[in-house]
């Protein structure tokens, strides 16, 4: 063997014992272990909900309305020769013996789908459900608590579950993607009784072909769409409308990123102690006759060894973790893509080069140190301000390859290096305020001032990046709890704790009197489905503004309703409710938005048909009543005559838990929907997701805490050194113990502090701006922050100071 | 000096010895002396020379209470201070003992006055700051107290060495080569602010060196040979 690889073995197997190597390579395995984890993470769930395969939307083109669609759309697939298959999807009760779930039902017409598979349990099945049957998700069969081929109710109708629906495409989109599903057939929806006109429902219609008649056929349809209708191309994700992905994508980059930088931290000082350590050897190397081009090699040959070793270690260990989130995601995600190879070898490929970036300029010089210097023991400096420089240069390349973008890793770069500035800045004047506060109460306040002087540069690094990390961890557990706690605190003790809806006019008399015999009372309000389409008899596009015809209640179709008389808590802002005339009561924020003024007229378009009449009062709804809310309120002889179902909420009191199975039974084609457990169910999924996040960001925390291991390391022979003088000047072991106990304690409680401050600080940004809540304080912040980032700090710092006997002192300072 | 004045040290039957990790059982221990004594009278300069490796800074880390024998006794103006708690110990060292060191060992951070007053604080004395300057101004230094040690040159630090010696008053002062990273015309001013320092504070002085000259300024002188003292007579 050649004797350069030879004498590199022996090194690279020897180096596994010094502190310094092995600190090297814990910051690369943390470093490759988080970014592999947020890396596959945030790719999987991009792709997820971003891929539009067919196989995942079950044709080549679907068109989705909220109107069912013309047969004359059929009949022009059926001439093309294209095959196409119809969809209605809606949400109701299932219900079997005592139990009912509110579920996402899609009825089908044959074959279903087009394109894609059914996958379901037993695997043989018919093109369709057969009849009488359905197919169900198996939470649904737990949910009722029944079994396969038992039977349960879909409105009117019963069915047998012949089969469970393992995975399936075409499973629409949003949060009706949470319920179980039910797949039936469409020729049995009419015998249900669930949906009549004015009932809500999504229509689709999937269609199969070459790519030339489809996108023939896209050309063709879309200039007919009305409003409400889209056409969707399982070829195109351009349409995709990704905003709080992009969040989430965005926050998992944000914690890589993180990562990323204080591992970079971490690297680039322990590579600077280890080259430092080198030095001696390397001289002697070159004394015996090494080239600096052999002493080259038998550094990148270690170092590359020692990111193989990491590398595999630490992707093996992110993927796990990233198995553990899958699992706690997949539930949520209709199609969890599979692993991308890319997106496992990012990390270990990104490792490698930063370790080169910032290791090549560490190295390099050991192959100039001056033998002469060797012997006479000097120490030099070859640390160059201009490799540094390059190195920040090459970093932020690596990291803009990473993050995509290079003004976002820029910009994030220099946000977090501010922030963490003014973090490290503002500790450090925290931390002379308490000594100064000490002085003359404390024996030891004056060598701690001078501690204080001879560690400033690296508390500010310190306190920085610390305070960062600790305040977004903080920041994370407590939005979960706010969230929660508000939301729940919102809700009156008398709240109505169940909506019901569906409920067709010829249900409304009895449905009223079942609620008297039960002593529930409950307010029915009709619904008439409507779409704003005229301002004062004038298309929208012709009196709004771009910015006005984004606003949401124009995109969609409204619920509104009738009434004679408002209810009494209403709060009218302007105008005067009288029955007799006809016009319509709007809410004050649409009225805002849309610039209405009382007299303007509001034309609603409902099956086909314009209604204008003129806004005659305006009021404040308060959406979080738990009561049935509208934008829009006619005054009664208006709408009646339009299709029509009702909705009513109400209180089921706690001592009749029957009350909701015996309404279910009496009124199989209403869906009741329990407040109560759609709460659980939204805690259970922000649980989920925080828990997940939480994850991630304590993973980062401990890299944090890696790299100030290596801070503490760095100064630690400096440490011993001091601690060694002061004894023999006359200091005890406990004396000096105790002062590098207070220093820590100092470091962590003024680092707690300033993170729980800035916690705090975005914790209110956070409630007030993105989530409507109120300002609260957490005072249990303020207590746990410093406690934890004390303990840490502690921790950390005796662990890594070790033991100094009073015997070991004069050694020491002799050595040094 | 007169032999009736109280002993400053009294070394008792001394012995030191190491674990020699590794060697063959009959070889396991190295003895680096054996039943020593050495007896130093109040006010009385000492010397102790010897060759490379004979263990003269062990000894000076004996005779300081830094190390402790493996038999025999050490004891500072009669206290034995190996009897005394580890508190006990260093306060009593914080109060009497004082060091200078071949290679200064002023810590680079603290300016002049700031390592003069060093000892002071760690005894938590009040006004260290007027002291360590009254004492900066005695060695030469009264002009530079901002100074940083890197700012100073060789001769100058070891004067801030010398003033941190002396501000806590000791009544022994340890030296150990304290001109040995010096060149002869600093060391030989250096040496004469030691004596006379030393002489005004009645402090004892143990100096260790390898310079005869230098040695033969002191009251007596031992040699360590063999792990044994020997007085070498004029």
């Amino acid at each position: 063997m050649n004797p350069v690889w030879r004498l590199s073995k022996k090194q690279i197997r020897s180096q596994w014992r010094k502190a310094n190597w092995l600190t090297l390579m814990l910051s690369l395995f943390m470093m490759t272990t988080l970014v592999t984890l947020l890396t596959t993470t945030s790719d999987r769930l991009f792709k997820s909900l971003t891929t539009q395969s067919a196989d995942i939307l079950g044709a080549d083109l679907i068109l989705r309305s909220q109107q069912p669609i013309a047969q004359q759309k059929l009949d022009q697939l059926k001439a093309l020769n294209l095959q196409s298959s119809s969809v209605t999807q809606f949400v109701s009760m299932a219900e079997a013996g005592d139990n009912n779930v509110v579920s996402t039902i899609r009825a089908v017409s044959s074959p279903y789908p087009v394109r894609g598979a059914v996958i379901t349990e037993p695997k043989e099945h018919p093109a369709v459900p057969a009849k009488n049957t359905i197919w169900v998700d198996k939470s649904l069969l737990s949910r009722l608590d029944i079994e396969l081929n038992d039977k349960l109710f879909l409105g009117y109708s019963e069915f047998t579950v012949s089969h469970i629906l393992v995975e399936s495409p075409d499973r629409g989109r949003g949060f009706a993607n949470f319920n179980p599903q039910v797949i039936m057939r469409a020729d049995e929806l009419a015998a249900t009784g669930i949906l009549a006109p004015g009932s809500r429902a999504n229509y689709r219609l999937l269609v199969k072909g070459d790519p030339q008649a489809i996108s023939d056929l896209q050309a063709n349809w879309q200039p007919t769409l009305v409003k409400g209708q889209r056409l969707v191309n399982s070829g195109d994700d351009s349409q995709l409308d990704n905003s709080s992905l992009a969040d989430a994508s965005r926050y998992l980059k944000l914690s890589a990123l993180l990562a990323l930088l204080s591992g970079a931290v971490a690297i680039l000082l322990s590579l600077q102690r280890y080259s430092n350590d080198q030095r001696k050897r390397s001289a002697l190397l070159l004394s015996l006759g090494m080239t600096p081009r052999q002493l080259l090699v038998i550094y990148v040959a270690q170092l590359f060894f020692g990111w193989l070793v990491t590398a595999v270690a630490g992707t093996a260990i992110g993927l796990f973790l990233h198995q553990l989130i899958a699992s706690q995601l997949g539930e949520y995600l209709p199609h969890f893509s599979t692993l991308s190879i890319a997106s496992v070898v990012t990390s270990p490929l990104l490792a490698l080069s930063i370790l080169f970036i910032l290791g090549l300029p560490t190295l390099l010089p050991l192959g100039q140190v001056s033998i002469l210097q060797m012997l006479r023991n000097q120490q030099q400096s070859i640390s160059n301000k201009w490799h540094y420089l390059g190195c920040a240069a090459l970093l932020l390349v690596a990291i803009s390859w990473y993050m995509e973008s290079i003004v976002l890793a820029f910009v994030i770069t220099a946000l977090l290096l501010l922030l963490g500035w003014i973090a490290g800045f503002i500790a450090q004047k925290g931390i002379s305020l308490l000594v100064s506060k000490l002085q003359g109460n404390i024996a030891l306040a004056p060598l701690l001032k001078l501690r204080l002087r001879q560690q400033r540069h690296w508390h500010r690094l310190q306190a920085g990046v610390f305070s960062l990390l600790l305040a977004i961890m903080a920041v994370l557990f407590f939005v979960r709890n706010d969230l929660i706690d508000q939301w729940q605190g919102q809700v009156p003790a008398d709240s109505p704790n169940h909506f019901a809806i569906n409920i067709q006019p010829w249900e409304k008399e009895r449905l009223d009197n079942w609620m008297q015999d039960q002593e529930i009372s409950a307010k029915l309000y009709p619904i008439v489905r409507g779409r704003i389409s005229q301002i004062n008899e004038q298309p929208l596009n012709d009196v709004l503004t771009k910015d006005q015809l984004r606003t949401h209640a124009l995109r969609r179709e409204l619920n509104t309703t009738w009434q004679s008389e408002l209810d009494e808590q209403t709060q009218i802002v302007a105008g005067n409710w009288d029955p007799n005339v006809a016009g319509v009561s709007i809410e004050r924020e649409l009225g805002e938005d849309l610039n209405l003024k009382l007299g303007d007229s509001i034309g609603l378009s409902v099956a086909g048909q314009i209604i204008n009449v003129p806004v005659t009062t305006v009021r404040e709804v308060d959406w979080g009543s738990f009561k049935p809310n509208f934008m829009l309120i006619y005054t009664p002889k208006v709408i009646e005559e339009f299709p029509h179902t009702f909705i009513t909420s109400f209180k089921i009191p706690e001592d009749k838990p029957k009350a909701s199975t015996e309404l279910v039974k009496s009124f199989p084609t209403i869906t009741l929907v329990d407040i109560d457990k759609i709460f659980k169910q939204a805690q259970g999924i922000i649980s989920k997701l925080a828990d997940s996040a939480s994850l991630i960001m304590f993973l980062t925390v401990i890299s944090g805490s890696l790299m100030l291991l290596t801070i503490l390391q760095q100064e630690l022979a400096q440490r011993r050194y001091e601690g060694a003088l002061l004894q023999t000047l006359g200091a005890s072991e406990l004396q000096t113990k105790r002062l590098d106990l207070l220093e820590f304690c100092l470091l962590g409680l003024t680092c707690g502090s300033i993170a729980a401050l800035i916690a705090e600080l975005l914790l209110a940004v956070m409630n007030t701006q993105f989530f409507n809540l109120s300002i609260s304080l957490h005072p249990v912040m303020w207590i746990s922050l410093p406690i934890i980032a004390t303990a840490t700090f502690s921790g950390i710092g005796i662990l890594v100071r070790g033991k100094l006997s009073l015997s070991d002192c004069y050694g020491l300072i002799k050595a040094s | 000096m007169q032999l009736t004045t109280p002993l400053a040290i009294d070394a008792q039957q001394l012995s030191k010895s190491f674990n020699n990790a590794g060697a063959a059982e009959s070889d396991s221990e190295i003895s680096l002396f054996k039943d020593l004594n050495l007896q130093i009278h109040k006010g009385e300069s000492v010397a102790i020379i010897g060759p490379s490796g004979t263990g003269k800074s062990t000894l000076l880390s004996l005779l300081a209470c830094l190390d402790t024998p493996t038999s025999g006794t050490v004891t500072l103006s009669g206290t034995d201070l190996n009897k005394l708690d580890p508190q006990q110990k260093a306060a009593w060292r914080a109060k009497n003992i004082s060091f200078v060191f071949q290679s200064f060992h002023l810590l680079g951070e603290l300016n002049a006055l700031e390592n003069t007053q060093l000892p002071l604080d760690i005894q938590g004395v009040d006004n260290s700051n007027q002291q360590a300057k009254k004492w900066l101004e005695a060695v030469g230094l009264g002009e530079r107290t901002q100074h940083f040690p890197a700012q100073l040159s060789g001769g100058e630090q070891q004067r801030v060495a010398i003033a941190r010696a002396f501000v806590t008053q000791p009544s022994l002062l340890f030296a150990d080569e304290p001109t040995g990273n010096l060149d002869s015309n600093t060391g030989e001013n250096i040496i004469k602010l030691l004596f006379e320092s030393s002489a005004q504070t009645q402090s004892t002085l143990v100096l260790i060196t390898h310079d005869e000259q230098l040695a033969r300024r002191c009251d007596r002188v031992f040699k360590l040979n063999d792990g044994q003292l020997q007085e070498v007579s004029e």
